[in-house]
């Protein structure tokens, strides 16, 4: 996002926060969120391509809630109304083939007639799947659909293949062809909170929310980018709540301010010093390598937790309160301390449904040894956390270091719980478990930053000297 | 309200009147200060990163570690000339050029400079000869002035200063953002030097107060800050240019075209090119030497070679213009040399004057060569 654009958000957030005490503020938010989500779609050289993105979610969307209502036809039709609603800011931006209005979409989008024709076989074919899919299948099938669409978008061999065929269908030349044509915005999140709702609504956590609700929460424009990432429980409270007297504008503004520094004066500045695909093995002196290394870490945070700050203060403006993602990670003494404050919404998500599910299953069985349990369990969560951001080699490479790392603190922490060492509250010991923390999560970033291993490595090498 | 009496309540419009306060007194003291204090001049190089071996220019500041610039105190600022004190043992030398003189697509160990420090030159009398490249990539010998006028702060004892015809035209002086930026300077230069003007200069106003403010400057300010944060990346990698591994060759194949800039056969005349900026830059220079070089250019052998030497020259005005340089460095005594085919075509990289660095390392040899030479019949 550029300040073009963050300014624009804030002063569409700040509006609709003065409509908030109006009836069909729930829909403006919708028409807005959508809206914005495909002017904020980046563009692509592949035709139509960011018009459709966008509106496969709305898709995607009608998909998991058909899913989670076990597709029972009444509870569609109930809910068509909503479907109708929400596919209105889809039609509104198809209409921008003909008014060419700038910036409402990045490129032209298709005909309206090729729109509705697609909305009405998308909504076909999900009814469809309604009368054949056996009902134990509804759940497997849908996870295995978000699956798929995310193994596709995250593994840039794939999503090449996936820019050819495109390409391909469209009658334009493949060999132009880059991973990069297909970006679909906010995509990661979306996914996760639809994971979220169905495995909770299937597991009976969670009743059937409206599906303008449902929808709301999956593209909510303040968290479309970045996150954080909600439960959905607190989203829905927050939303139908009454507006907050004070309004939360002041705090809002103040955060918005905050992550503005944040990202672009402290991350902006801190890019031009920070560690980089092109400058990794550029850099050969130790010194200089980790200045740039910790330059990189206080610039992936700054980033990263400005772009949250924005998003929580723009969601504030609304009158909805996010939660937070963030807590002073680089002033942690360990590395568990870390993964509490560091992407929070995301490791939450992650230990919720995978971690605690996992364990428990194994503790029942009592098959795996209390320890080769948490070895096991916190390394696939951290290589799960990794592949998340994308599935290649240096991400997995990544969290299999946060899990080995979680693991040894892990030992570390109830080794030393077993034995009283009165030095392990003393500062020198807190400073050196800050520092050796820090160092270890500094180090973590040259995985994930430098895509290929051959490259990290001599990173690694030039770090401590070796092979200069 | 609190029970003291103070109105302790936030109030918006309290918030935005001090908000614009703030910002107007910021603007206004920084147009009060800006012209008493050259922001330029304040950097990070030669201190806390190191000195830059050429003056800065970036096509891809990302890529290169490096910007372009319109600013010669934050240029010369970030320069290595500035960083030290010149010791007693040191023959500081100057070389002045355009792109070819800077390095084009070359490394710092592969320019002119680069290669003549290799060398590890003495005078006769043992001092260390060291070399400063102040070459610039644009091609305008008013620029060429400009940098030389800057140069001789820093104590040089001589000055090579490398020139080609594509310099020389009226219509090339001026046309630079280096030049435009800086005009003000350069008329001063000239009334207070009264020297002989060569081009027309227009006239530039001095700032008024709206555009010495911060919101007028901010370009240039934020161009200051990002220039200093690459000096981190310039010490740490040494890299200052980024050098595809491949580019596009200096053109072989040539059209008929017989015109020079706006000139036609059969003579270019003294009056077309601008001389007297080098009879300027002597006089600047005063009691300092000045040796003038035409530099290497590419002999072309493809089509059309016959009524052309390359994409720039066509053969009759490079030859008239040669004969003019040589007629006026005798004419005023000047150290000229004439290195125009001293390098082989295939020396040449994307341009007819950048080189490889066999053809700068041969341009420095033959150069070093000369300057020992010289050197010796120097009192």
């Amino acid at each position: 996002m550029n300040i073009t654009q963050v300014i624009t958000l804030v002063i569409v957030a700040w509006l609709l926060g003065f409509l908030r005490r109006y009836q069909p503020w729930k829909s403006l938010l919708i028409f807005t969120s959508m809206s914005l989500y495909y002017w904020l779609q980046p563009s692509s050289p592949i035709r139509y391509v960011d018009f459709w993105l966008p509106t496969f979610v709305v898709i995607l969307a009608w998909l998991t809630y058909a899913g989670m209502s076990s597709f029972r036809l009444a509870t569609l039709r109930k809910n068509i109304g909503e479907l109708g609603l929400v596919l209105l800011p889809t039609l509104a931006a198809s209409l921008n083939r003909y008014l060419a209005i700038c910036c409402i979409t990045p490129t032209l989008p298709p005909s309206i007639d090729r729109v509705l024709i697609f909305l009405i076989l998308a909504i076909f074919i999900i009814t469809f799947i309604t009368r054949v899919l056996p009902q134990k299948w509804h759940f497997p099938f849908i996870i295995l659909i978000l699956l798929i669409i995310f193994i596709f978008l995250k593994n840039p061999y794939l999503t090449l293949q996936l820019s050819k065929s495109w390409r391909e269908f469209n009658h334009q030349p493949i060999q132009y062809s880059l991973p990069i044509d297909i970006q679909w915005l906010g995509i990661s999140y979306i996914i996760l909170r639809m994971a979220h709702i169905l495995i909770d609504v299937r597991a009976k956590r969670q009743p059937l929310p409206d599906f303008q609700t449902y929808f709301l929460y999956l593209i909510f424009f303040p968290a479309l980018i970045a996150g954080p990432i909600d439960l959905f429980p607190h989203f829905q409270k927050e939303v139908n709540a009454a507006p907050q007297t004070p309004p939360l504008r002041l705090e809002g503004f103040k955060r918005i301010i905050l992550g503005a520094f944040k990202k672009f004066v402290l991350a902006d500045s801190l890019a031009i010093l920070a560690l980089s695909q092109q400058n990794a093995t550029q850099i050969t002196a130790p010194l200089y390598l980790w200045l740039s290394l910790i330059f990189y870490s206080w610039r992936i945070y700054f980033d990263f937790s400005g772009y949250t700050d924005i998003a929580i203060g723009s969601a504030l403006l609304i009158g909805i309160r996010l939660p937070e993602n963030f807590s002073a990670p680089y002033f942690k003494t360990n590395l568990i301390q870390f993964w509490n404050s560091w992407h929070i919404t995301l490791a939450n998500w992650f230990r919720a449904y995978f971690f605690y599910p996992f364990v428990r299953k194994f503790q029942r069985n009592q098959s795996l040894p209390p320890w080769l349990l948490i070895l096991i369990g916190q390394g696939i969560t951290m290589i799960l956390i990794g592949l998340w951001h994308g599935i290649s080699l240096n991400y997995f490479l990544w969290g299999l270091w946060h899990g080995i790392g979680l693991f040894i603190n892990n030992r570390w922490k109830e080794w030393a719980g077993s034995h009283a060492f009165p030095f392990l509250e003393n500062r020198l010991t807190q400073f050196a478990s800050w520092l050796i923390t820090f160092t270890y999560v500094s180090l973590g970033w040259v995985w994930f930053l430098i895509t290929d291993f051959g490259s990290a490595r001599i990173v690694f090498n030039h770090l401590f000297g070796i092979g200069l | 309200m609190s029970q003291n009496g103070l109105n302790t309540e936030f109030s918006w419009k309290r918030l935005i009147l001090k908000t614009l306060i703030l910002f107007l007194l910021c603007n206004v003291f920084f147009a009060w200060i800006s012209p008493r204090l050259s922001i330029g001049k304040i950097t990070l190089y030669n201190s806390v990163f190191e000195g830059r071996l050429r003056l800065p220019y970036g096509d891809d500041p990302s890529k290169s570690y490096n910007l372009t610039l319109n600013n010669l105190d934050a240029m010369f600022s970030s320069h290595i000339i500035a960083g030290n004190q010149k010791p007693i043992s040191e023959y500081r030398v100057v070389l002045i050029g355009d792109s070819a003189t800077w390095g084009y697509l070359l490394a710092n160990d592969h320019t002119l400079a680069g290669y003549l420090n290799q060398f590890q030159l003495n005078t006769p009398d043992g001092k260390h000869i060291v070399f400063y490249n102040l070459g610039y990539p644009v091609m305008s010998l008013t620029k060429d002035l400009l940098i030389l006028s800057r140069a001789l702060a820093y104590q040089p004892d001589l000055i090579i200063w490398l020139v080609t015809l594509e310099s020389f035209p009226k219509d090339k002086q001026l046309y630079s953002p280096l030049i435009q930026a800086n005009l003000r300077e350069l008329s001063q230069l000239i009334q207070s030097h009264h020297l002989e003007s060569w081009v027309d200069i227009p006239r530039v106003p001095p700032d008024n107060f709206w555009q010495r403010t911060l919101i007028a400057q901010r370009k240039p300010l934020a161009d200051l800050i990002r220039f200093q944060l690459y000096g981190f990346a310039y010490s740490a990698t040494g890299i200052d240019q980024d050098i595809p591994a491949e580019f596009p060759p200096r053109q072989e194949d040539l059209t008929n075209d017989l015109t020079f800039h706006d000139l036609k056969p059969p003579t270019l005349k003294d009056s077309n090119l601008s001389f007297s900026v080098l009879l300027a830059g002597k006089q600047l220079a005063g009691k300092i030497p000045i040796i003038f070089i035409n530099e290497p250019i590419f002999i072309s052998h493809g089509l059309n070679s016959d009524i052309r030497y390359n994409f720039y020259y066509p053969r009759w005005a490079y030859d008239d213009y040669r004969n003019l340089f040589s007629t006026k460095c005798l004419a005023f005594n000047w150290t000229c040399w004439d290195i125009w085919d001293l390098i082989p075509p295939n020396e040449f990289t994307n341009t007819a004057i950048h080189m490889t660095p066999t053809g700068s390392k041969l341009t420095a040899e033959w150069i070093a060569d000369q300057l020992s030479n010289w050197l010796k019949t120097q009192p």
